[in-house]
């Protein structure tokens, strides 16, 4: 017979209630207290900071640097523009070891209460203070209470119930930090836009991408081209520079030195703010403070100098930072950066806009040419005769065009050294023996510079490919490379150690034919590849021809961010590409040396369209 | 006070713990007192309208007891009696003017300056006012115990404090349902002892409804504005579909908030009366309006519906209609005005807009249609042969009357009437099914994840209603399964409220949070 089953009582149905209950509640603390999405307690367990600080920067900043408060002893603090003063040049001209405390949409009173959070530490030496133009329309500004809170310990609020909010926090964040993890990758993402080392925004991806002449940039950023209209009053600048004041006192009382600067503004932007505010609240700064005043120079008229409308790159920060040291060793404009104080603030708001037609050339045009191999007999595309190749070296001179060497490339970005008024770039591929008993002798005839991009792995290989007995066109020596580097004229760089194989030839089951990733290829496995191919580069080098080698041209010309970010951090400066085209240079702006095009410099290339390639 | 407030719940628990244990004895008192204290969160304003409704009506009350019972002893007086009742019919009367004129200032003095600045170009300050919380059900409530006593259905409330509670009983005070102080009085006043299978009922209902409001309706509705707000922009299918959200929405919102509060007294032992019986498988329109609101129904049906209908013009009109057309049109014709304005008032107790008179029209004409019709519809049943039981026949009728109220629905919820037009336009004009695309659910304000989680309770909730329809007792049946069965799922029925429920709004994702910089 079935046996009827009996319901439960009421009063178990509770307790169960009550387990329930208790039990979903458990879950959601331990998850938030494991997975800590916002940092708040310690995220012992999956240690992930740059995730918690794009969540919120305030609160995990203050966690993180309660157990790292060692390691620094200066501090740049303010609004999301304060990540573009790069902690390692700070680093450089101070002597100290700097934090980068930027906050999304800082207010003043934010600042200044992690001033005073940051000054209760022991051997404070340097105190930054960033102030945007926005410090003075906002202050003490209503914020989402997860997101862009302050740290109750930072306030001075209630711990019990900061902390009770981001036990009962949703889980949903939790849930989307473990998501985050599966899609983590090496470059950049905008679930972890952050450094945790350094504190300022993790910019690497944004650094490696190629800049050069305008039209294409607005292409790529098109906010640029049509910048969002507004008008903005400054309602907050008794406020905001009270706690300047403020700020100043407490680090004069400290002994601290604190150093106030108003950050790189976009001309438009410059535009949003009415002149008499601006004048308004620069004099009540002076009052307070001498202060530097990076907003309106030639760097805020060209869009290329800022990653979007309102934040400047660190390329302009480091520039920003040289200047207030005074060193010329570093390019910046002359009317970048203006030492503001209560005497001189009246003259510097009467100049305040910058005038663009006072604008001096700061970019330069550079086409430059690719060559690979040179022989009579011309059998392949990349192959050209010596009577051609003379040929374009007499129409170059003929043209009044100038081969310049690397280092002018380099001295020109880095360090604002003009070029010659008509510039080119000579460059080979691969590093045929040719190169050096055909080409060079014309070079030294010449007396042209070029670059050659030599494949290690190929050099001093007569014969044979590699180990094989495969036959392939013979690469120079070391010793020929050797040679022709201590003219002067030539220099031996990287076309990859070996990243650039020839497929038919290889028996391995890893054939790299370029930089970039295999399929199925993990990135940990691509980025190993890159840093061991540069390693080994790096040592052969050093050993054969005592240099370092700072430009690659791609092989086969392929390249990808990731392998632009690796290379960067393997010490390369300039990058070429097979792309055709010219080049636009732009003084201070490093990423104007990444993936340059060059011209294929072919048999059929005549001197008249060599002409029309330098003139482009 | 929210009833999905961390503070909400502090207040419950403290407020039940008390009850059980040293306010034993004084357990009204305490409801009274945690009432005010729950509206005292409404603002002093809103409790001036509370106490002066409270007054108004308790003094009506005992004035037309104080009547009666002058009736009763000079039942002989022919002309005192008369008398008498004169008065009593002045005092309702005033009573009503003075507690329906606060509802219709509140809520159409706007509609009134507007109108007036359009018409006339005469402008009328605006006062800017705010509707305080539950008037609407708080007045019905205590206007139909006015109405009562004026009938001499029950004697009046002489307790101040005891009446007070009766109008003010927190758990009701956000959206009912309408008790009626004759089924209220006895819960109130008397003593609760502390009792698990209340406290077990309570907490049920309080979490099928959370279930339906946090999880379905709260969702639903962002969809709903989307489509109702830019309707021009959609195919009538994404308009079709966003009125059966909108159907499913209100459902979930309104009987699931019904069911919180009829959770909450409970707790406190307090039975309040059902506000919906499962309208999705109503048979008629009629038959849906018996299910939905079911307080205010009875209350329209008691307090406008027969007096109207069995009034002296009303009952005038029928017999001329009757001498001068043959058939049942003298007897449908009152009953269908009535029917009317209940519908009118239904309507414009939602709003000031010539919407809900359409709303009226149509509820109006087609349940006096269907009364007019009934005979010729058995005929044809009966030659067709067709049972009421036949399955077929009555999922018929269900989804034929669930079309009509979908119909309706685009009235309620359109802005206007040009709106609703419009819409019904569209969905008939332009319908395209092909529109309806994964893409275009995408563009209406809620994720993938979100669409799952209305289908699944919408699933859910249909599952359980249709057992519960054919008489099945859910809960009887979930209790018998094994013990850790029942904790595993009320541990994943607790923790969706709460996961997909409580915290759905205040989550940014990190993406984003970056991207506003």
């Amino acid at each position: 017979m079935k046996h009827e089953k009996k319901e439960i009582s009421s009063q178990l149905w509770c307790m169960l209630f009550i387990i329930s209950s208790l039990l979903v509640v458990g879950c959601i603390l331990l998850l938030n207290v494991v997975v800590d999405p916002m940092g708040v307690f310690g995220d012992q367990f999956l240690n992930w900071f740059s995730y918690d600080f794009t969540n919120n920067p305030r609160v995990a900043k203050i966690t993180y640097l309660d157990k790292h408060f060692d390691e620094y002893d200066s501090y740049i603090i303010g609004c999301s523009s304060t990540s573009s003063y790069p902690t390692e040049e700070l680093n450089k001209y101070f002597g100290a070891n700097f934090y980068n405390m930027i906050m999304y949409g800082a207010d003043m009173l934010d600042v200044e209460n992690e001033c005073r959070y940051i000054l209760a530490q022991d051997d404070v030496k340097n105190i930054i203070v960033n102030i945007y133009f926005s410090n003075a329309s906002f202050y003490d500004r209503e914020s989402d209470p997860i997101t862009l809170n302050m740290h109750a310990k930072v306030e001075g609020s209630s711990l019990l119930k900061f902390y009770r909010k981001y036990l009962l926090l949703n889980p949903q964040y939790a849930v989307a930090k473990l998501k985050a993890l599966q899609k983590d990758t090496y470059l950049t993402q905008p679930f972890d836009v952050f450094n945790v080392k350094t504190g300022a925004y993790d910019k690497k991806v944004r650094d490696a991408e190629p800049i050069g002449n305008m039209e294409e940039y607005l292409e790529v950023y098109p906010v640029f081209a049509s910048y969002p209209k507004a008008s903005y009053t400054m309602p907050k600048i008794d406020e905001t520079v009270a706690s300047i004041k403020r700020i100043k006192e407490m680090c004069d009382a400290k002994n601290v030195n604190v150093v106030f600067v108003v950050a790189p503004v976009y001309k438009e932007s410059i535009q949003y703010f009415a002149k008499p505010d601006i004048d308004a609240f620069f004099t009540e700064i002076a009052k307070v403070t001498p202060f530097w005043d990076f907003s309106s120079s030639s760097i805020s008229e060209d869009a290329r100098y800022f990653y979007d409308e309102t934040h400047f790159r660190n390329a302009v920060g480091k520039m920003a930072i040289a200047k207030m040291f005074h060193d010329d060793s570093v390019y910046y404009p002359e009317d970048f950066g203006y030492y503001v104080t209560l005497e001189n603030i009246a003259e510097h708001l009467q100049n305040y806009y910058f005038d663009a037609s006072q604008i001096k050339e700061y970019t330069v045009k550079l086409p430059v040419l690719m060559y690979h191999h040179l022989a009579e007999e011309v059998q392949t595309a990349d192959t050209i005769s010596p009577r051609r190749f003379r040929e374009h070296m007499e129409t170059i001179e003929q043209a009044g065009y100038t081969p310049i060497t690397l280092q002018d490339l380099y001295d020109y970005v880095e360090i604002g050294k003009e070029l010659p008024p008509k510039s080119v770039l000579i460059t080979f591929d691969d590093g045929y023996e040719s190169n050096y008993k055909l080409a060079f002798p014309v070079l030294k005839e010449f007396n042209f510079p070029a670059v050659i991009f030599a494949i290690g792995s190929s050099i001093g290989h007569q014969e044979f490919y590699k180990d094989t007995h495969y036959r392939m066109t013979p690469h120079f020596s070391y010793e020929e490379a050797k040679e022709m580097e201590e003219t002067g004229l030539v220099s031996i760089q990287s076309h990859t150690y070996d990243m650039h194989q020839w497929a038919p030839f290889e028996s391995g089951e890893t054939i790299r034919e370029t930089v970039l990733a295999l399929s199925g290829e993990s990135e940990e496995e691509i980025i190993q590849a890159l840093r061991k191919d540069a390693r080994i580069y790096r040592e052969e080098a050093s050993k054969n021809l005592e240099k370092e080698m700072t430009a690659l041209s791609f092989p086969h010309g392929d390249f990808d961010t990731l392998s632009h970010v690796i290379l960067k951090e393997e010490g390369i400066k300039a990058t070429f590409t097979s792309i055709e085209g010219s080049n636009t240079l732009i003084k201070g702006l490093p990423q104007s040396l990444l993936g340059l095009k060059r011209y294929h410099m072919r048999e059929e290339v005549t001197a008249e369209r060599l002409k029309e390639y330098l003139e482009k | 006070m929210s009833f999905v407030s961390l503070r909400f719940f502090a207040f419950l628990g403290i407020g039940l713990g008390l009850y059980y244990t040293i306010l034993k004895r004084f357990q009204w008192i305490w409801l009274l007192f945690l009432s005010y204290v729950f509206y005292s969160f409404g603002g002093i304003t809103a409790m001036g309208y509370l106490l002066l409704t409270t007054l108004t009506t308790y003094i009506s009350g005992m004035y037309l007891q104080k009547a009666n019972d002058k009736i009763q002893s000079q039942k002989k007086d022919v002309n005192k009696v008369k008398k008498w009742k004169q008065q009593k019919k002045q005092f309702v009367f005033l009573t009503l003017l003075c507690n329906f004129g606060i509802l219709f200032f509140l809520k159409y003095w706007q509609t009134v300056v507007n109108v007036l600045h359009y018409r006339t170009g005469i402008l009328l300050p605006s006062l800017e006012l705010v509707l305080p919380l539950g008037l609407s059900f708080y007045m019905f409530q205590s206007i139909g115990y006015v109405i009562d006593v004026y009938r001499g259905k029950y004697p009046a409330e002489k307790n101040i404090l005891k009446y007070a509670l009766f109008v003010s009983f927190f758990p009701q005070m956000v959206q009912g349902p309408i008790s009626r102080f004759g089924d209220l009085k006895k819960e109130l006043y008397q003593k609760h002892a502390f009792d698990f299978t209340s406290i077990e009922a309570g907490l049920r209902l309080m979490l099928w409804g959370y279930f339906k409001k946090l999880l379905i309706a709260d969702r639903a509705s962002v969809v709903v504005n989307t489509i109702f707000d830019g309707y021009t922009g959609y195919a009538g299918s994404v308009i079709l579909f966003g009125v059966i959200l909108y159907y499913i929405q209100l459902y979930c919102d309104f009987s699931g908030g019904i069911d919180i509060t009829r959770g909450v007294a409970r707790l406190f032992g307090v039975h309040l009366i059902e506000n919906f019986k499962r309208p999705i498988f109503s048979t008629s329109l009629q038959d849906y309006w018996r299910r939905w609101h079911m307080s205010l129904g009875a209350w329209m049906k008691d307090y406008v519906f027969y007096p109207l209908s069995l009034s002296k013009p009303f009952l005038k009109l029928g017999s001329f209609v009757r001498k001068h057309i043959k058939g049942k049109a003298g007897q449908v014709l009152p009953v269908s005005m009535a029917t009317f304005v209940v519908y009118f008032l239904i309507g414009i107790w939602h709003g000031a807009n010539f919407k809900y008179i359409v709303f009226g029209l149509w509820n109006g004409i087609l349940i006096t249609l269907s009364i007019l019709l009934t005979p010729f519809f058995i005929k044809i049943k009966k030659k067709l042969n067709i049972e009421d039981k036949n399955p077929i026949y009555h999922g018929f009728m269900v989804l034929r009357t669930f079309l009509i109220v979908l119909i309706g629905r685009y009235m309620t919820r359109a802005k206007n009437v040009t709106a609703m037009w419009q819409m019904l336009k569209l969905t008939v004009t332009s319908f395209s099914l092909k529109a309806l695309t994964s893409k275009t659910l995408m563009t209406l304000g809620i994720e993938k994840k979100d669409y799952l989680v209305i289908l699944c309770g919408t699933l859910l909730l249909l599952l359980v209603e249709f057992l519960e329809e054919k008489e099945i007792d859910v809960s009887a049946k979930s209790k018998k399964l094994p013990v850790i069965v029942q904790v595993v799922g009320m541990f994943l029925f607790i923790g969706a409220i709460v996961v997909l429920g409580v915290y759905k709004d205040d989550y940014i994702a990190s993406e984003f949070i970056y991207k506003q910089f």
